[in-house]
């Protein structure tokens, strides 16, 4: 079964200098209880994708094209009210900056019990349900936990404070935006086992957006490769890593100095720059860059599917 | 190669705490190091370590509580704002944030020119900024752009320009590569590498990317607390760590294969603040190898150009069972 569905999504933003279309057809699938990666380098998208999904796009910004299902129901098409109902018990998210997303001046406990505000339990009930989750998340002594203010706790465990708020509620999909990019290496790794415990306790499905290959090799079963606002390819973590279909994923993984054991004094780069959104090429948008152009890609290009869920926007990506 | 920074036991003190109740704390607590001319020695640790505060101790922005720093053959620690103004220009630092380190209201032109102002050197601005922006990589076109205009990437090659343009001998860069794409993480280290070796510059790196350093630097130091766990030539690290803490920063370093087999030394809980520091090996509340001599005695690092701070060295043989480790 399918919880997130996205079909050919586009979302634009309207600009003093012209429409800038940040998606353009972007579809993918996350399972359930699945954990699908979003990789891509800054600008590709990737948070615009999220705030898609949450109906959390700014003022300028639409979605002009294409669908978000969630278990079945179109979120494009949501009355505010429906979508605020949704967030929290069906899609919750953890945003990249734990401090950001608390509030500075009130204890933990307390926005822990505040965002039960759904809940019909009473309020040492919350409190026991608040300390039961920081419990699993692994905050050491719980109960006296929930007194303390967010300085109080280090980025680590503001983030596992982050994870189990978000968790609290236990959404069917959970939303991770560069959850550990703050993080320590060391931190990095137990936040990733952590969450990767919580969502199989749960049972949740989890939509993981990160610009670090490993982590996402690491974490998911599926991964999407995202560049310059749209899938370039998409398929189970162990095709993509291992057959990258689309030069763009293939360079990516290349540039990655984590690739190469033996020492390199160059590192391999990608040059060129990612497009203008608001001057798209028409054809191919990483044809710029891409050491294997040819004249087709001036045309526009769909995905290919190589193999049953491995799909690449690239005419060169051959079958098997 | 000849001794280009020399830094013997350095500490850096600060008072922190509630107020009638302020305690003092080292954040470097001892350190010892030596980098060569045209050499690149990285720093590695995790948040908190005093990885910055060291660079900054050594620079002159941050004052020594014990130690010296001698730089080219002279003591430097110590040296008032007008003397050390010529140690500056031979020893530039670039700082962290790429686009935050640059004033908002000038120009790249007048950003990279800024080093000859400050430092009075009669240059032709407009010759320096083609000269310094063709280093560095970016179009003259940059020249009259402003900070915010620029990616991180290129408010980075901007950062170099500025750490370059009075031909240092050493660049002291505070995580030259955080917070940039892996792309152009290799366009900058690859710009700094040429630079290093057209200019025969040396640099201090630091960083918490484990993968750069593999790849940049001659030796490196890994720094737990304010001090040195582990100290040697970078390839030899990575091929076999000697402290615990090493092994577990190696291994927490998600390679993108999904089907490589993990091993993993995970550390329980986070590492303790410096203003409570552990009794015996600073580490043994992590490691998961610690024995009871670890509680009590705390390693002395040992060996020549290769060190480790700690009583059972891995590789070493007779080393007590791991714990089994809890997060």
């Amino acid at each position: 079964m399918t919880v997130l569905a996205i079909k050919g999504l586009n979302v634009s933003f309207s600009t003093g200098d012209g429409d800038l279309r940040a998606l353009r057809d972007v579809s993918l699938e996350v399972p359930a209880r699945g954990i699908v990666g979003v990789v891509g380098e800054s600008g590709c998208g990737k948070s615009t994708l999220i705030n898609a999904v949450l109906g959390l796009l700014a003022d300028n910004g639409r979605v002009d094209g294409g669908s978000i299902l969630f278990e079945g129901r179109d979120l494009t098409r949501l009355a505010p009210a429906e979508m605020r109902a949704l967030r929290g018990p069906g899609i919750a998210t953890v945003f990249q900056d734990p401090m950001g997303a608390l509030n500075p001046v009130l204890s933990i406990g307390r926005q822990m019990r505040d965002i039960q505000y759904r809940s019909p339990l009473g309020r040492s009930e919350k409190d026991a349900r608040s300390a039961e989750f920081l419990r699993r998340v692994r905050i050491p002594d719980a109960e006296a936990a929930l007194a303390r203010h967010p300085h109080e706790f280090s980025g680590g465990m503001k983030q596992r404070v982050a994870i189990a708020m978000a968790l609290m509620m236990e959404p069917s999909l959970l939303i991770a935006d560069e959850p550990t990019t703050a993080l320590d290496a060391t931190l990095e790794v137990a936040t990733i086992d952590l969450l990767k415990e919580l969502q199989e306790q749960i049972g949740c499905s989890v939509l993981f957006i990160s610009h670090h290959l490993g982590v996402v090799a690491e974490l998911c079963d599926d991964v999407v490769v995202m560049y310059a606002g749209e899938v370039v390819e998409r398929g189970s973590a162990r095709q993509v890593f291992n057959t990258p279909r689309h030069p763009y994923s293939a360079l990516l993984l290349e540039c990655d100095p984590a690739r190469r054991p033996e020492r390199a004094r160059r590192l391999p780069t990608i040059p060129g720059s990612v497009p203008d959104p608001r001057r798209r090429p028409e054809g191919c948008v990483f044809a710029g860059r891409c050491p294997r152009r040819v004249d087709a890609c001036r045309a526009p290009q769909g995905e290919r599917a190589m193999e049953p869920g491995h799909m690449a926007r690239c005419h060169l990506a051959e079958a098997g | 190669m000849s001794v280009l920074l020399e830094v013997r036991g350095l500490e850096v003190a600060f008072r922190a705490g509630p107020p009638l109740a302020r305690r003092r704390f080292k954040a470097v607590a001892g350190v010892d190091f030596d980098v060569g001319r045209g050499e690149t020695f990285a720093l590695v640790g995790e948040s908190g370590s005093g990885k910055t505060t060291l660079a900054r101790a050594v620079n002159g922005l941050q004052p020594i509580s014990a130690g010296s720093v001698a730089f080219d053959g002279l003591r430097i620690d110590g040296l008032g704002g007008a003397a050390m103004k010529p140690v500056r220009r031979a020893m530039s630092m670039m700082f962290q944030d790429p686009v935050g380190s640059l004033s908002p209201r000038m120009t790249v032109g007048d950003l990279v020119t800024e080093p000859f102002r400050i430092h009075r050197v009669d240059a032709d601005p407009e010759a320096e900024t083609a000269r310094l922006l063709s280093l560095v990589g970016l179009d003259a076109a940059f020249a009259d752009r402003f900070p915010h205009q620029l990616s991180g990437g290129q408010a980075r090659r901007v950062g170099v320009a500025r750490a370059i343009a009075l031909n240092p001998r050493l660049i002291i860069a505070d995580e030259p590569t955080a917070g940039l794409d892996v792309s152009v993480q290799g366009e900058v280290l690859n710009l700094l590498n040429e630079l290093r070796e057209r200019m025969g510059l040396a640099m201090v790196i630091i960083t918490h990317n484990l993968h750069v350093i593999r790849h940049v630097a001659d030796r490196m130091a890994v720094m737990y607390l304010g001090r040195f766990v582990e100290t040697g030539p970078s390839a030899e690290i990575f091929a076999a760590p000697a402290h615990p803490y090493t092994a577990a920063l190696l291994s927490a370093n998600p390679e993108p294969d999904p089907d490589r087999a993990r091993d993993r030394i995970s550390l329980p809980a986070e590492a303790p603040s410096p203003m409570a520091r552990p009794d015996g090996c600073e580490f043994h509340t992590r490691c998961p190898w610690a024995a009871a001599k670890c509680g009590t005695e705390a390693p002395a690092a040992v060996g020549g150009d290769r060190r480790a701070a700690c009583h059972f060295p891995l590789g070493a043989g007779a080393r007590p069972p791991a714990k089994e480790s809890t997060i």
